[in-house]
Parts: C-alpha cells; sequence; structure tokens
C-alpha cells in the first residue's frame, strides 16, 4: 500500500514509517499540515494517516479540505487529543476511523488493513461466507454447513464484524468500539467472553476452526486451511 | 487611608469637578439676576427723572419764581436725603439754585458723580453717583438726576450672597464629594489590598465584610464568591497533584526495579528479557491509562461535554451495557439479573453514560468474590429515575462511602486488586454533570450504588 503521513513529531512518524514498510508498505512523510494537504492532493494514495496538531494547517482542517475536494482515500487520525468529543469531531470532519496516541503498533496495522481493503459498498450484498459459515442480513439467521445457529443479538453483531472483515485481524479496541460502542477499556475480559461464547456456538460442534485468536493483536475469521 | 492618598484619589477629583459646576451655574443664575435687576431700578429711576422733568417743566411756566422756589426747596431736601440731584443755572452756566456740577446742556441720560463730601445729616464720606438728564426750562437750563446708589447696593447684595452661595456650595460639594469619596475608595483600597495579599500568595484572604446591597458591595460579595471558588479548586487541584506523584511513584519505581535488575543481569536469556520488556510495558500502559482516565475526569468537571447531550433510551442503553456484561458474569457463576422499564427517555451523554455505567458494573465484578449475585435495576421512582447496581461482596464500610468518589481512594481490601482508583472518580464526575445524585446503601451483606437521574433536570 501506498501511505502517507502527516505528523511533524519526528520521532513518532519515523517509528511508524519503519513499521509500515516492514510490512511491505510505502510511506511519505509529510512534517507540515500545508504541504501534507497538497501532497493528498496531487498523489494517489491508498490510505492517509493525520495528525491533528500540526504546524501549516491542522489535522482537522486537512481532513475536511480532502473530502471537500472529493478525495475519497481512507483517513485515519493518529493522535494524542483523546476526548470522546474529539472523537467525534473526528470523524465528523469526514475521517474514517480515530487511533489514539499512544497506541500498539498491531492495532495501528489492524486498522490500516480494515481501511484500506474496505469493499465498496454493496447495498445488495444480502450475505456474508466464510467456508461453511453464512450469514443471511435480511434474514439474520446464521448456518454453518447447512446447520442452523441460534445467536444472540450482541452475538450477532459481533461476528457480522468479523464476517465482514474475514481474512484480517481484527483487534479487541476495533470490537470494542464497533460491537458495544465502548469508547474505553474495560477492566474486565467483556470481549474474550464472548468470543468464546461465540467460538462454542460456531466452531466447536464442527471440525475446523475458523474464529482464531490471533495472540498479542486480536481475533480473525479465516476459511479454514 | 492616609490623607496624602486622598488626595490623589479619583473622589477628589470628581468632587472638584461637581463643585466648579455647581459654582459656575450659581454664577451664571446670579449674572442673570443682577441684570434683570439692575435694568428694572435703573427704568424705575428714569421713570422717576421723567416725573421731576414733568414737575418742573410746569413750575417753569407758573413763573421763574415758582421755578426756583421749587428747585430750592428739592435740592434742600435732597441735599439731606442726598438722593437726588437738582440744578438750575443760566445758559451761561451760572448755578440760580441746587448744586452745582459742571455740566452743560447734554442729550439722554449720563452718570454723574459728586465727587466732595457733602454737607447736612446724612454724612457720608462716600461719592454719589447720579443718573442725570437736563433739560431746558423757559430762558434756564435745569439738571435733575437721582442716585444710582439703590442700583449699586442691590447689585452688590446680589453679587455677595452670589459669592457666598457658590463659596458654601464649593464647600458642601467639596466635603461631599469626599466623603462619599473616602468611603468609596475605602472600599475599593480593601479590595485591592485583597488582591495583593492573593497575589503574595495568602489564597485564604478575602474583602472584609460587606452586607450591603450597593455596587460596591455587591463586586466584593461576587469576589470572595469567586474567590471560593477558585480556592476550592486550587485545593482540588494540589491534592489530585499530590495524589498523582505519590500514586505514579509506586508503579514507577516497580519499573525501574525491573528495568534495573534485567540491564545487570549479564545471563539473561532473550526469553527473559522479553517477559522483561512485556512487563515493563503493562506498567507503562497502566501510568497511561491513570493520566487518561485523570484527563477523562477533568474535561467532565469543566462541563464542557454537555454541548453533546442528546435525548437518549436509557432503558435500550442500559440493556445493550448489561448485555455486554451477562456473559462474564455468568462466566464466573454469578447470578446476573437485569430489571428494567421500557423507555425510559433522559437527556444526555451516550458515551459517558455507557462508560459510568460500565464502571459500575465492573467494579461490582471485581470486588465481590464469584458465584456471588449481582442485580441490575431501572426504574421510575415517583417522577425520578432511579439505577441501581447491587451486589453480596462484603460492602464497603459506611465511614468510607464518602470517599470512594475520591481520585486514587482504594479500600484497604481492594489494594491488591488491579486498579487505578479513579473509576468511581469518573462515575462521580459523570453522575454530576448529568445532574444525578449518586449513593451508596448497605446491602447486608454487600453494596448497593444507587444513581438518582432527577426528572426536574430531564
Amino acid at each position: 500500500m501506498k501511505i502517507l503521513y502527516i505528523e511533524d513529531d519526528k520521532n513518532t512518524s519515523d517509528y511508524v514509517k519503519e513499521g509500515l514498510e516492514r510490512e511491505g508498505h510505502k510511506v511519505d512523510l509529510a512534517p507540515d499540515g500545508r504541504d501534507g494537504l497538497w501532497q493528498g492532493i496531487s498523489l494517489p494514495y491508498d490510505i492517509i494517516i493525520i495528525d491533528r496538531r500540526l504546524p501549516g494547517l491542522d489535522g482537522l482542517s486537512i481532513v475536511k479540505s480532502l473530502r471537500a475536494a472529493n478525495i475519497e482515500v481512507p483517513l485515519l487520525f493518529l493522535t494524542t487529543m483523546d476526548g470522546i468529543d474529539d472523537r467525534v469531531e473526528g470523524l465528523e470532519a469526514g475521517a474514517d476511523d480515530y487511533l489514539v496516541k499512544p497506541f500498539a503498533f498491531s492495532e495501528l496495522l489492524a486498522r490500516l488493513n480494515a481501511l484500506a481493503r474496505r469493499p465498496p459498498v454493496q447495498k445488495e450484498q444480502t450475505s456474508l461466507k466464510v467456508g461453511g459459515l453464512e450469514m443471511n442480513l435480511l434474514q439474520r439467521t446464521v448456518y454453518r454447513d447447512g446447520q442452523k445457529i441460534n445467536l444472540l443479538p450482541r452475538e450477532y453483531s459481533l461476528l457480522e464484524y468479523l464476517m465482514r472483515n474475514s481474512g484480517r485481524v481484527v483487534t479487541r479496541n476495533m470490537l470494542l468500539e464497533q460491537v458495544w460502542d465502548f469508547h474505553f477499556d474495560p477492566k474486565t475480559n467483556v470481549v474474550e467472553t464472548h468470543i468464546s461464547r461465540l467460538r462454542s456456538k460456531i466452531d466447536k460442534p464442527f471440525d475446523a476452526q475458523l474464529l482464531q485468536t490471533i495472540r498479542g493483536a486480536g481475533y480473525m475469521i479465516n476459511a479454514a486451511s | 487611608m492616609p490623607l496624602l492618598k486622598l488626595f490623589q484619589s479619583s473622589a477628589l477629583r470628581l468632587a472638584i469637578v461637581y463643585a466648579l459646576a455647581f459654582s459656575v451655574s450659581v454664577g451664571l443664575l446670579f449674572s442673570l439676576m443682577i441684570w434683570m435687576v439692575s435694568s428694572e431700578v435703573a427704568s424705575q429711576l428714569k421713570t422717576q427723572i421723567d416725573q421731576d422733568v414733568a414737575l418742573f417743566g410746569m413750575a417753569a411756566k407758573e413763573g421763574d419764581e415758582n421755578l426756583f422756589e421749587s428747585v430750592r426747596l428739592h435740592a434742600a431736601l435732597a441735599q439731606q436725603e442726598g438722593d437726588a440731584f437738582y440744578s438750575l443755572r443760566e445758559s451761561n452756566g451760572r448755578v440760580l439754585a441746587g448744586q452745582t456740577a459742571p455740566l452743560a446742556l447734554f442729550e439722554g441720560l449720563r452718570k454723574f458723580t459728586v465727587p466732595e463730601k457733602r454737607e447736612g445729616p446724612h454724612k457720608d464720606d462716600e461719592e454719589e453717583t447720579f443718573l442725570i438728564r437736563s433739560f431746558v426750562a423757559g430762558d434756564k437750563i435745569m439738571l435733575v438726576g437721582r442716585s444710582m446708589e439703590s442700583v449699586l447696593e442691590t447689585r452688590e447684595l446680589l453679587l455677595r450672597s452670589g459669592l457666598s452661595l457658590s463659596g458654601f456650595g464649593i464647600v458642601i460639594a467639596l466635603l461631599g464629594g469626599l466623603l462619599v469619596g473616602y468611603q468609596s475608595s475605602r472600599r475599593i483600597e480593601n479590595i485591592t489590598r485583597t488582591a495583593q495579599e492573593i497575589m503574595a500568595g495568602k489564597l485564604s484572604s478575602r474583602i472584609p465584610g460587606d452586607k450591603g446591597q450597593n455596587e460596591l458591595s455587591r463586586l466584593a460579595q461576587t469576589i470572595n464568591t469567586m474567590l471560593d471558588k477558585i480556592e476550592d479548586l486550587l485545593i482540588g487541584m494540589q491534592r489530585v497533584t499530590d495524589d498523582i506523584a505519590h500514586d505514579l511513584r509506586t508503579p514507577l519505581a516497580r519499573l525501574k526495579q525491573n528495568l534495573d535488575k534485567t540491564s545487570r543481569n549479564t545471563d539473561t536469556s532473550i526469553e527473559e528479557l522479553h517477559t522483561a520488556l512485556e512487563n515493563a510495558e503493562i506498567e507503562v500502559d497502566t501510568i497511561l491509562e491513570t493520566f487518561s482516565a485523570l484527563l477523562r475526569i477533568a474535561q467532565i468537571e469543566a462541563g464542557s461535554r454537555k454541548k453533546r447531550f442528546t435525548r437518549l433510551d436509557l432503558s435500550a442503553l442500559f440493556v445493550k451495557i448489561a448485555d455486554a456484561y451477562a456473559p462474564v458474569a455468568e462466566a464466573e457463576g454469578r447470578l446476573f439479573t437485569v430489571r428494567t422499564e421500557p423507555e425510559i427517555m433522559l437527556t444526555g451523554d451516550k458515551n459517558l453514560l455507557t462508560q459510568m455505567l460500565a464502571n459500575i458494573i465492573e467494579n461490582a465484578l471485581r470486588h465481590t468474590p464469584e458465584k456471588t449475585p449481582i442485580e441490575l435495576s431501572l426504574s421510575h421512582n415517583g417522577d425520578d429515575v432511579i439505577l441501581c447496581v447491587s451486589d453480596h461482596g462484603s460492602g464497603i464500610p459506611q465511614e468510607s462511602h464518602a470517599d470512594v468518589f475520591k481520585r486514587f481512594y482504594r479500600l484497604e481490601q481492594s489494594r491488591t486488586t488491579p486498579g487505578s482508583g479513579l473509576g468511581m472518580s469518573l462515575v462521580y464526575a459523570i453522575a454530576k454533570i448529568h445532574g444525578a445524585v449518586i449513593a451508596l446503601r448497605d446491602n447486608n451483606p454487600g453494596l448497593i450504588v444507587e444513581l438518582r437521574f432527577l426528572r426536574s433536570l430531564h
């Protein structure tokens, strides 16, 4: 992927650039808001990462300008501004995701992957399929190998999010935000218990394990190989 | 207050301006009066002179002798009274009767001052000024005049009273101004002194008691209230700073020890190094988490979040959060009951309410033994909405109830459980901006956390 990172703190930008390049991505850095916006408008990127406090032009204005210029590239805020208002402001401005510093690198990677390969929105998409697991989005039913699986509403949402991101790592924080709307870190293992329940319904009675735990990163649902 | 300061004060300047304005207006008023009275008296004099002219004209028609006699009589009388002037003379200037004056025939009226002393009982050293008219009576020249003394006296009287009134007025205005000024200056001086004391670090200083209702008293009262509030905030901040320093020192010290131990140990294996690094990362995460919780509390207490308040379905939110925690509780072998009334609406911040409720539930989960039940309920009580989380753990001693909401407060029994001691402070801050009253009650055994959302505020 070709990534633009607009960030004035050299320490952070070098750390991110190095990490992403090790993952095989190409990263351009822009330490100034105005330059960053210009680069974002004039060059084709797969994703743009933006800090909020920047010299030249602040991150919020960059995002608004890019969206006003009809640039549809996925945008991710990477910032220390962690108030819930800050997050809401960032997303309202047109960003696709909001990650607060300090962050785990695996978290950033997972979010970038989820953003970059986000399929074009298909209104007609009525079902999701991973291996023998099938979800009917209209009837809100789940079958595995033709066998109906009864899920609680929250389990269904959890599985839906995992299936929409099949083949990609989804972090605990992504699940908390997307499935439960929790923008804080619970002290109890909310995610773990739900995953274990879900697993006991969709995986346990069957041979192949579809839902995997990726140690130190998160979870991934994948067609059994 | 020293006198010197008084003279530098704005009160004095104001008093002087008032006094000046007063004397200028008195001056104008009296000038007008003097002018009016003088011209009135002068016109009376003219009338009298004209009457005399007519009188002597008639006397002249009855013959010289008659005129002489009349002038002599009048002049003798006038000499005594000193209020009139009569003089009859030949056309060559020789005085036939009455007073002497170096005057010939002239047009209109003329002022004439008799310089010498006069004889007679009307002893008067002052010179006398007359208003004189001359006319021809037969073949003689006649001068008739009236003393202008009354005009001058009236003028002088008016001038004097005007001046003394001005003087009196100026004194009164100055004294009044100074008195009022002295009082306000003294009070403003009190405010200044208090401000200086506060700047010098004496935060408890207040403006001396003033129960009045005028603007200066109200200002003093308002400033005092403001100072109370600022002092409270500063004391709170001081305490938080102390707490932060104290609370973060422990994990930082632990981190340093571990890093120190690892770096000094030369034969550490790669695996051990990794474990040490992971542990260090966990410590750092804990510290960062404490910071972000503190920031969050500060943000909420600042109250700016209220602008994001929306009308929301508290029942739905309650059920959603309860659903998130039900599997956790059941995995611990607990009975987890949720009772709610549908569609309880509330004005608030969805994200904050979520975090508040999650914190209360997590507290119950983390501080009570496994397999003990937890009950959640949301219901109406009269007009208010009551949200309860009840557990069956060991509870919290009554005397510690108030301390639970303080930052970094941790009960002795939960010192060993991980946690920052900020969870309930956050709950308290969120409840407060939602106008909810939070109370802890004994569940015999266990704890009931009760949130009462006052209907009047929603």
